[in-house]
């Protein structure tokens, strides 16, 4: 508090310097002002009571579907609200009966085959995913098409924003060795969404019979997302987005023990975890392994996996469930996001329960690719590099200092870019540059320095 | 941005919303503070908290950690439903300018802190709302200038300059009231 107040003086002296010697006097208006603050009476119950509503919102949007979803689901979903619960469970049942190759156990099974986990690369023509925009969103009046050759239909905007200008504190030193220039032309991958899986998910579907409604009615039906859940202790609810291709899991929450639930007067929330809770990384792993063999997931473009030990650089709050991630490769190479941190499958480890709560990152691999002119210049790569790269890293408060980047990697930045409402996932070329003795200064993990020309260009 | 709270968003952005259980931490506290201060009534500002952190939630995948604070992005979130809530509880007053204290409408539990406040109401009553949400959010809130700034779309320079003219406006005017105020203060807690 006297911090607080002392702050609070030396920033009006310093603004206004007629107020000097009179700091006695200000201090007291200030603490004036703090003793009025009224008491709020917080409760810790309500923060618990908020913190159960937010996991079961989690819970809800993984599950909601609702914009998502076609119609013809929605009705059946709808119809399902009337039927007795025995005919809803059922029905669920047929659906996860019936959209084979989806979700579990019948993936090898002689189902309709609908996503496919082999990662595959279609090329596309040159610069067919529009202009990079590296600073403020085109406006509209300067928005043109985009693209040639045979590639995909040209798109109208593309914000990708990277920090240009930030005010650094701590410098950057390029102290690693020889490094190959890229290619005149790299390639730039865009991941596409399912074309024909929606389709199929359907054809699946109107196989079964749902008394009143007859779904095999429908004329060019798609499947565009469903949900599927377990009714046992312990359960999970699936959600497939079948038009991206994506799969998530969460805990259902119905079916997992209300740990934070304390409705009573003389219940007492529970203690936070404190670091000792949290199990060895390699028991943690062993549970994400576990979980990944029991549902059947494929790892088949993901490496070795990863406790992820950030919690250790605050130990003040550990969370109720902590990352393992599958690093994502395209190709041979990694990808990384713009701090610098690996990309990939997460499952989340409930330190609590010991059991996974959560999985998420999973997708189809199917990417088109197009060529962008690429940076061949040395100096400037080094020079963007030296002064933070994307920007997406962050110094700690006061830190200066000096960061030595070693020899960059070539890998894919994942950059997420917004096409007429619908947001994409773009895998840029980048020099990712490791950072030496960055802990305590720095908040990001690694320099990235994308490689396509228009991000360096005006630097 | 503690590095904690840009780990949370990172995670949040790359679908593992759990995470948003560690921002949750960080401001549920907070919020309802905030709110509270700008209400007087418990069940009001919790039910306000809710509303932001579920609004948070569900638009924490466009949060910009170039673009400012997440505090900031918070408190103004928090700011925006207690807005929504008046206009429909009543729509004749002006509540985008509605920082002044006890200008909202004060329920039975609230009368207490009324009748404190009624002290700082004459305190500062020559100020405008804004350098009352101003000297809140500095001193109640314990925000610094640069989050101040962002809530009030301001620069940091000049919230800084607002406050210390509010400060010595105060000193100025209302030199016998500290004493004044402080009495009161004792003889009612």
């Amino acid at each position: 508090m006297e911090q607080q107040i002392l702050e609070i003086i030396k920033d009006i002296v310093q603004i206004d310097p007629t107020l000097l010697g009179r700091e006695e006097e200000i201090g007291r208006i200030v603490r004036t002002l703090i003793s009025l603050k009224p008491e709020t009476g917080f409760s810790e119950s309500f923060r618990e009571e908020l913190r159960l509503k937010i996991f079961k919102k989690i819970s809800e949007m993984r599950s909601d579907t609702k914009e998502q979803q076609s119609n013809i689901f929605s009705m059946i979903r709808s119809n399902m609200f009337v039927w007795k619960n025995g005919m809803a469970v059922a029905s669920i049942f047929a659906v996860i009966v019936i959209v084979g190759g989806v979700y579990n156990y019948t993936r090898r099974s002689a189902f309709i085959p609908v996503f496919d986990t082999e990662q595959k690369i279609v090329g596309v023509g040159d610069e067919s995913f529009g202009g990079f925009d590296t600073g403020a969103p085109i406006p509209q009046a300067s928005q043109k098409m985009f693209g040639r050759g045979g590639g995909t239909v040209g798109i109208e905007s593309m914000p990708l924003h990277i920090a240009r200008s930030v005010e650094r504190t701590v410098k950057f030193q390029y102290v690693g060795g020889a490094f190959p220039a890229p290619e005149e032309k790299m390639e730039v991958l865009r991941r596409a969404g399912e074309k024909s899986a929606p389709t199929d998910a359907f054809s699946a579907l109107r196989r079964a019979d749902f008394g009143f409604f007859n779904i095999g009615m429908f004329q060019k039906g798609n499947m565009d997302s469903f949900s599927v859940s377990e009714n046992k202790e312990f359960g999970y609810t699936a959600t497939v987005n079948v038009k991206e291709g994506t799969v998530a899991i969460n805990q259902n929450w119905d079916m997992w023990p209300h740990y934070y639930e304390c409705n009573t007067e003389s219940c007492t929330p529970p203690p936070h975890l404190a670091p000792s809770d949290v199990p060895a990384d390699e028991e943690l792993v062993r549970i994400a392994n576990e979980f990944v063999k029991t549902y059947d997931l494929s790892l088949e473009n993901y490496g070795t996996p990863e406790a992820d030990n950030s919690w250790k650089k605050d130990k003040s709050f550990i969370a109720d469930a902590l990352p393992v991630l599958y690093p994502l490769s395209i190709g041979k190479m990694s990808v990384y996001d713009e701090e610098g941190g690996k990309i990939g499958m997460g499952v989340g480890v409930d330190i609590r329960m010991k059991r996974v709560s959560s999985a998420w990152g999973m997708h189809t691999q199917v990417y088109e690719e197009s060529l962008y002119p690429a940076e061949t210049d040395m100096h400037k790569i080094i020079a963007f590099a030296e002064r933070g790269g994307t920007g997406r890293i962050y110094e700690k408060l006061n830190s200066t200092g000096e960061i030595k980047l070693g020899t960059p990697e070539l890998a894919y930045v994942m950059m997420t870019s917004a096409e007429n409402g619908i947001s994409r996932e773009l895998y840029v070329p980048a020099y990712v540059f490791p950072m030496e003795d960055k802990d305590g200064i720095l908040s990001g993990e690694r320099v990235i320095v994308p490689l396509i020309k228009s991000f360096l260009e005006g630097e | 941005m503690t590095e904690r709270e840009l780990h949370a968003i990172k995670e949040c952005k790359k679908g593992n919303l759990e995470s948003f259980g560690e921002l949750y931490e960080l401001y549920a506290k907070k919020i309802y503070d905030f709110l509270f201060y700008r209400t007087y009534q418990r069940d009001l500002s919790e039910d306000l908290a809710s509303v932001a952190f579920m609004k948070a939630l569900q638009n924490i995948h466009q949060f910009d950690t170039t673009k400012g604070s997440f505090s900031s992005w918070m408190y103004r979130i928090a700011h925006n439903a207690m807005i929504d809530h008046y206009r429909v509880q009543k729509p004749d007053v002006d509540i985008e300018s509605c920082f002044e204290i006890g200008e909202v409408p004060l329920h039975e539990e609230a009368l207490d802190a009324k009748e404190k406040l009624e002290t700082v109401k004459e305190y500062m009553k020559t100020l405008t709302p804004e350098q009352q949400e101003l000297i809140r959010l500095r001193v109640w809130d314990g925000c610094s200038y640069k989050e101040i700034g962002e809530i009030m779309k301001k620069s940091e320079g000049s919230c800084k300059v607002m406050f210390s003219r509010v400060i010595a406006q105060m000193r100025k005017d209302l030199p016998f009231a500290l004493p004044v105020v402080l009495l009161v203060r004792m003889y009612t807690e």
